[in-house]
């Protein structure tokens, strides 16, 4: 305790009209205190520990002769913050304020003084003090003639017990303190989480509103789809169809040059209207809804071999054992067979080699088709994937530059990439994985509802 | 087809209008062709008493004013027309509205071809079954 210079030297006020009882109390407290510099004395020279007798008992006396003289001592000494432990008040003093009315005034000042009210008779009764000061622990009475034995133990005892009430009061502050502390130190955390929560309230607002864009941004797509599908496909059929009658009906008016821009138009026509079915088949993967099922590519694979045709100069082979996977059928079936009929459109070499590769790491399933076809320049490798890029020219060509981008949607829709390996004049291949966890492969052996 | 009933054709676009009109003509359909240009017109000459009720309805469903749809949730609720039978001559494939028509109670979808001569083809095959076909009686 940082008191502890002050607590060793006990501050005492005497209020008492009578010189004689100044000198009284003078001798008994400080003859004691004398004595216990004659106890340290003999603590020195004998290293005798035992005189305990005046252990910390040090008293720094003063004296008033008046009440007034010694509350106002009182209120000096606590503005120094060297207040009095105790003070002997005598209990009549003319002129001045008696004893009680010193006290009084005494207390307002400092109510955790420890007060001696000493009376030479009997001059109050206990309940008239009571009456008057009200129960107080901090109060004590002394019949004259004074006991100097008496007197040296209420020096010691009050001036104890004002210490200890007075580091009570300060544990009290502490714990006060050390309460104020927590608790501010909760409201700032309880302030944090209010906020932390309101930012999670704007957070989730933020993302319901996301989501209401997002949702609206899907309509906008399928009615753009459906406006594709009616209105733009519409006025096209007429042209087509009118083509056809101008190039039927007026077949003898028209020379070779007129026959062939008919025929140049109409192509032109079909191609527009491929490219409007493929904006529609892109604008419809991930739109309509097909249910997952075990699907096993040992068998499903074959099929889409037999639906793509391949000619007979072509050979396609599996050269490994296919896992069963949980997805849609139509859309892995379509995966395989973009790849495969791209891989048999483009074969430029008399004996077409296409292969269908898989392997299996941690978290991907890896799957690959090669071709020993004409080959992509790397350059190209990333814009073959973009809807509507073909590298061949579109004059007679039945690639529309959509086939891939679909299937770059479904592998990404299943949280899977795919891209493509190439040397020009020797071959492509496009490898794509599909995260295990998101198609949960199983043994092919243990599909019970499997499409196959 | 058999009978001598007329034919409806709710259509908006004039060269789609050409198109059946040349088909009828190629694959010899008799009975007479009545166009309207859209649902309206369509309930307005069926509702029209002095008009023979046609034996089929062709009906486009993109169309101004009154769509397809809306014309055949109208046409099926009333006792008089709902006989009729609709087929949907469309340029659309989308599912909502194959559906959609068919919860409509129409007696067949077929998507216009691009090619003339296949339109001819579905405009012949159509005549088949509507001459194989039993027709509740009109009048």
């Amino acid at each position: 305790m940082n008191h502890g210079e002050k607590e060793m030297v006990h501050r005492i006020l005497v209020i008492d009209d009578n010189p004689d009882i100044h000198k009284d109390f003078q001798t008994i407290l400080l003859e004691e205190e004398h004595g216990a510099e004659l106890d340290e004395l003999r603590t020195k020279v004998f290293g005798d520990n035992t005189g305990e007798s005046a252990a910390g008992s040090r008293y720094e006396l003063s004296f008033a002769f008046q009440g007034k003289e010694g509350s106002e001592k009182i209120k000096h000494t606590l503005s120094e913050d060297r207040p009095y432990e105790l003070v002997f008040v005598d209990s009549r003093m003319p002129p001045g304020w008696d004893g009680l009315e010193t006290i009084e005034h005494i207390w307002k000042t400092d109510p955790h003084i420890q007060v001696v009210l000493c009376t030479a008779y009997s001059d109050y009764s206990w309940e008239e003090i009571t009456k008057r000061l009200g129960k107080s622990e901090n109060l004590l009475m002394l019949k004259k003639p004074f006991d100097s034995a008496e007197v040296a133990q209420l020096a010691s005892a009050l001036t104890e017990k004002w210490g200890l009430a007075r580091q009570a009061s300060m544990k009290m502050e502490q714990l006060e303190q050390m309460v104020k502390e927590r608790t501010d130190e909760l409201t700032k955390t309880n302030e944090q989480l209010e906020q932390e929560v309101a930012e999670r309230k704007r957070a989730q607002e933020k993302q319901t509103e996301l989501l209401e864009q997002i949702e609206s941004i899907n309509r906008e797509l399928r009615d753009f789809a459906s406006i594709v599908s009616h209105d733009l496909k519409a006025p096209l059929r007429g042209i087509k169809t009118l083509a056809n009658w101008i190039s039927t009906d007026y077949a003898d008016k028209l020379d070779k040059d007129g026959r062939e821009q008919i025929n140049l138009l109409s192509g032109r026509v079909d191609w527009m209207h491929q490219l409007i079915e493929g904006v529609l088949e892109y604008s419809r993967v991930g739109r309509t809804k097909e249910e997952r099922v075990q699907v096993n590519l040992s068998e499903v694979v074959p099929k889409v071999i037999d639906m793509v045709v391949p000619p007979e100069n072509i050979t396609i082979t599996v050269e490994n054992e296919l896992p069963t996977i949980e997805c849609e059928p139509t859309r892995i079936m379509q995966v395989f067979e973009n790849l495969l009929s791209n891989a048999v459109k483009y074969m430029d070499k008399p004996n077409g080699q296409i292969k269908v590769g898989y392997v299996e790491d941690d978290s991907f399933l890896k799957f690959s088709v090669s071709d020993n076809g004409p080959g992509i320049e790397e350059k190209h490798f990333e814009k073959i994937f973009q809807i509507f890029q073909t590298l061949s020219p579109r004059e007679n060509s039945e690639s529309t530059g959509v086939g891939l981008t679909i299937i770059k949607k479904i592998v990404e829709l299943y949280g899977g990439k795919i891209w493509v390996e190439s040397t020009v004049g020797e071959g492509s291949t496009f490898f794509f994985t599909l995260p295990k966890q998101k198609i949960r492969g199983k043994n092919a052996k243990l599909a019970s509802n499997t499409v196959g | 087809m058999r009978n001598s009933h007329p034919i409806l054709l709710v259509e908006d676009d004039r060269v789609d209008v050409m198109t059946v009109e040349r088909a009828f003509k190629d694959v010899k359909v008799t009975n007479r062709l009545v166009c309207t240009g859209n649902g309206e017109e369509a309930l307005e000459y069926l509702k029209t008493e002095n008009n023979r009720q046609p034996c089929v309805i062709l009906l486009d469903l993109n169309m101004p004013k009154m769509n397809g749809i809306d014309f055949l949730k109208i046409a099926k609720g009333e006792e008089e027309l709902k006989k009729i039978p609709v087929i949907v001559l469309t340029t659309s494939r989308e599912e909502q509205d194959v559906a959609e028509s068919f919860n409509l109670s129409v007696a067949g979808y077929i998507v216009k071809p691009v090619d003339y001569k296949r339109f001819v083809e579905a405009i012949r095959v159509l005549e088949l079954y509507w001459t194989l076909s039993e027709l509740p009686d009109g009048e």
